[in-house]
């Protein structure tokens, strides 16, 4: 039996990109959530295929300050929302607790749990979430907002630590010690 | 005119394409669908007669039959017959080579062949087809005959029945001609009457499908080969007013897709078709003229949906004058048409897909067993001489060698210890085990070493390959080894201009340096650990060895091992590329455009644009991730259902450094087998319909076939083969 496209929304409000709703609804807010959709499409192939991880957390950086540039009225509705294709991208990248792989379970491969990204892009920007938000406005996985910042800052100090070229195991032209390479 | 139904659900999608063939039908068009899958939808509430000779309820067709019926003389169906025989692709004589003699010899001798099965046909109740191979048969037996020497054959006696111009045809061509020509003549022509007679009846048929008033078809194209796939197809092109239809071709092999799209783009223009898809296919000959979409999040019908828009000019995103304005809106019971009269709504009914009919395999039924002794008993009948052993020492040393061990090698880790000298100038160590022995002057040292050595092969052997590990690191400064894990191993050369420290070359935290890469033929950015550098060299040229990740297929590695060749000396080995196979060629083109799209919509958003304002970047991303994603689902589809995967399993690249076979992937050359993974994560290859057989609105498995192929790249293409995995032989 296949289980494929589990975009269940956990926590999330039910909007994928083009999942049905009535689009003239929400035309305004479809049109923004598409090109933010897209943007962060291109960081995740992007990452996909260099395996960069500096220039992934250059490029969500790049997307955070270009959406804190977005008024607050427009982008509320959008907090809420995900997108199927972000998620199945996500599923696969190590970043706000996400990129669990794919991993099996009674024959079937787990889906990918529903991310409010916009909100998690939101999240180490001066946004204005409101109490509520920040209490409900979560991942599949249960992460919110508050979890992303401290997430964030936690990738900023080890990405300044890591930057600093520090000794690992052995020595510079040392032998390594028998069985320490597997 | 080709039409296509994308998107929506398969009981939406194949509502439309059956009240579609029902339309047609009604009209008094014939109707044949086309599928390489084993599910026949009904036509006109009846099922379809089937064309399909793996299966029981079969109907014969005698091809050289239906090319008569086809077209009006015997010259032209001779002519029908040997261009789709010979002119198709796949498994045919290149009609653009440069030895037209031989091509035109080849072609004139099949047309005769055929005349002359019409001819005969009349003396014996055989299928046309069932003749015209007797004859070539006869033909052929005469032409191994011949030897060097003897310049003709006698020609048999059936060529007695024929008339003159047929007869010195055929006399010229097979008896008379130079006998390699004829050789090499009939070892093109034999494999693809084979073909035919593969399927063809024994017994007179008489033609069915020519006949434009006949009932509706379904043709099972797997069953057919190269040449009767195509000429069932132009027949019915030529002389019937045949509407095809296509269930679910997303859900078809990429083989089938692409024979049957060579046909309709060669006869584009006379064939009329509707097909159904989950997605867009960028196959030759399935662009439609007209497209029906249904309900659906898919990205790929979406990009369609839009250059369609834009193309029409008909809005920008969105049909604003409909009052569902993307198929991203559409409920399940409408569609959006866009046909020559422009865009529009309609109404669609669902198909119960209970209604499909499964036909039986011919032996399904039957339990392994009764399979198992008829055959071998057919097998067995075959013997002309009883009493010869069944299996000669050549063949089971061939066997032997084939099961991996003779000739395998084992990768062995450790501090060799130094045995003694031999008087050829050799020393003779030892590793966990296992001796070996390298040129007295090689500088083996008492530090770890890497070796692979023959497994079985004579007692201290000289290895393969000899390499002293320098120094292993773990983590990288901005870089993790890519999921799924994938060691691979990379040898590079140093020159002068190598910079060797690679936190002198640059900015801290991108610690890269550009090597080049000789099995790849260009150069390579190794992504060097923190602290660590490519000293210690012996030199400040020559040649080393890391083993880590490919960051970025081909062009980017993560060094998590550096190792320096110690044996054999590998001045003299000779260089391989590393072949590319045409698939991983296009996926790699196809990930190497999505970054370079992604990267430029990124750029305008750095450079101030707002969101929404990069709409022509927006566009070309999109369509370059389709085209990745097709490029590697079709990659990863090679991989898996060839003895790719298998190959590499059975070869022991499971695990590291431990005693397991490395298997015939060894190849000639330790660099060769160097060059090739060691570890690698299978576990999503034993669900492949996961990420192959797409469904609409699942965004899962093109992200897995994607990562998946991104790892395939940086294989040799070799791997690649086409055989057919050997479950489905």
């Amino acid at each position: 039996m296949r289980k494929k496209n589990a975009c269940s929304m956990a926590n999330v409000g039910e909007t994928c990109r083009g999942a049905g709703r009535n689009a003239r609804s929400a035309g305004e807010y479809d049109t923004l959530f598409a090109s933010v959709e897209s943007a962060m499409l291109a960081v995740l192939d992007s990452f996909l295929w260099t395996n960069d991880r500096d220039a992934l957390l250059d490029n969500l950086e790049l997307l955070s300050r270009k959406l804190s540039a977005v008024q607050p009225e427009r982008l509320r509705p959008l907090l809420t929302r995900n997108s199927p294709s972000v998620d199945a991208a996500l599923h696969m990248v190590r970043i706000w607790n996400c990129g669990r792989g794919v991993q099996e379970k009674n024959g079937m491969f787990s889906p990918p749990p529903p991310v409010p990204y916009i909100a998690f892009l939101l999240a180490p920007t001066p946004f204005p979430f409101s109490g509520d938000e920040l209490d409900t406005v979560r991942g599949g996985t249960g992460y919110g907002v508050e979890d992303v910042r401290e997430w964030h800052g936690a990738e900023m100090r080890r990405l300044m630590k890591e930057r600093e070229a520090r000794p690992v195991r052995g020595s510079v032209g040392g032998a390594e010690r028998k069985g320490d390479a597997s | 005119m080709i039409g296509a139904v994308f998107g929506g659900t398969p009981s939406m999608r194949l509502g439309a394409l059956l009240k579609d063939a029902d339309l047609e039908a009604l009209s008094g068009r014939r109707v044949v669908v086309l599928s390489s899958l084993p599910e026949v939808p009904p036509v006109s509430g009846c099922s379809p007669r089937l064309l399909a000779p793996s299966f029981e309820q079969s109907h014969p067709v005698d091809i050289a039959a239906e090319c008569y019926a086809a077209v009006s003389g015997a010259e032209a169906a001779a002519s029908l017959f040997a261009e789709g025989c010979l002119s198709t692709e796949g498994a045919s004589v290149n009609r653009t080579s440069n030895d037209r003699h031989w091509s035109g010899n080849l072609r004139l001798g099949l047309q005769n062949l055929f005349r002359a099965s019409g001819i005969l046909s009349a003396q014996n109740g055989n299928s046309l087809v069932r003749t015209l191979t007797d004859c070539v048969d006869d033909m052929n037996s005469l032409a191994g005959d011949r030897s060097e020497f003897k310049s003709s054959s006698k020609a048999p006696r059936w060529m007695d029945a024929l008339p003159q111009e047929i007869r010195r045809h055929l006399e010229g061509i097979y008896l008379k001609g130079h006998s390699d020509t004829v050789r090499s003549n009939f070892r093109t022509l034999m494999p693809l009457l084979e073909e035919i007679r593969a399927t063809a009846p024994d017994m007179w048929t008489e033609p069915l499908l020519a006949d434009p008033d006949g009932e509706p078809l379904f043709v099972h194209t797997p069953d057919w080969g190269e040449g009767p796939l195509a000429l069932l197809l132009r027949v019915c092109i030529l002389s019937a007013r045949t509407f095809f239809v296509l269930p679910e071709l997303h859900r078809w092999s990429p083989l089938e897709i692409s024979r049957v799209g060579y046909v309709f783009s060669t006869r584009r223009g006379s064939v009329d078709a509707l097909y159904s898809s989950a997605f867009p296919l960028s196959f030759p000959g399935f662009d439609p003229d007209w497209e029906l979409y249904g309900a659906t999040s898919s990205v790929s019908v979406l990009s369609l949906f839009r250059q369609r828009l834009a193309a029409t000019g008909a809005g920008d995103e969105r049909l604003t004058a409909l009052p569902f304005e993307t198929p991203a809106a559409l409920d399940e019971r409408h569609a959006i048409l866009r046909n020559r009269a422009g865009w529009s709504v309609v109404e669609c009914d669902g198909f119960d897909t209970k209604r499909l009919f499964f036909p039986k395999r011919k032996g399904e039924r039957d339990s392994y067993k009764e399979r198992f002794e008829r055959n071998i008993e057919s097998e067995r009948g075959m013997a002309l001489k009883k009493d010869v052993a069944p299996v000669e020492e050549d063949t089971l040393s061939y066997l032997e060698e084939r099961d991996g061990e003779r000739g395998a090698v084992v990768c062995v880790e450790g501090v060799p210890e130094r045995q003694g000298s031999l008087d050829n100038g050799e020393a003779l160590y030892s590793l966990e085990g296992r001796r070996f022995v390298v040129d007295r002057k090689a500088p083996v040292s008492g530090r770890i070493h890497v070796a692979f050595l023959p497994a079985n092969g004579e007692d201290a052997a000289e290895p393969l390959i000899l390499c002293e590990k320098l120094w292993t690191a773990e983590e990288s400064a901005g870089y993790t080894p890519p999921e799924p894990r994938m060691i691979s191993w990379l040898l590079f050369e140093t020159t002068p201009d190598t910079k060797i420290h690679p936190e002198q070359a640059g900015q801290a935290g991108k610690r890269k340096v550009t090597v080049s890469a000789p099995f790849l033929g260009h150069d390579v950015t190794l992504v060097i650990p923190a602290s660590r550098s490519l000293v210690p060299c012996d030199a400040e040229e020559g040649e080393m060895l890391v083993a880590g990740a490919w960051l970025e297929p081909r062009r980017v590695f993560l060094v998590q091992e550096l190792l320096a060749v110690r044996a054999p000396d590998m001045d003299d080995s000779i260089r391989f590329h590393l072949l590319l196979h045409p698939k991983q060629k296009k996926c790699l083109d196809a990930g190497g455009e999505l970054v370079l799209r992604s990267e430029k919509l990124l750029q305008e958003l750095r450079e101030g644009r707002e969101f929404g304002e990069s709409v022509e970047a927006e566009a070309a991303f999109l369509k370059a991730k389709m085209k990745y994603e097709n490029a590697s689902r079709s990659l990863v589809k090679v991989f898996l259902t060839t003895l790719a995967a298998r190959d590499l399993e059975r070869a022991g690249f499971t695990a590291r450094f431990t005693d397991r076979s490395l298997g015939r992937l060894s190849g000639a050359t330790p660099n060769e087998a160097l060059m090739l993974i060691d570890s690698f994560d299978f576990s999503a290859g034993r669900r492949p319909w996961y990420f192959l057989d797409e469904d609409p609105g699942d965004c899962m498995g093109p992200v897995i076939a994607g990562i998946l192929a991104s790892r395939l790249i940086t294989l040799d293409g070799s791997l690649f083969s086409f055989r057919q995995h050997e479950n489905d032989l």
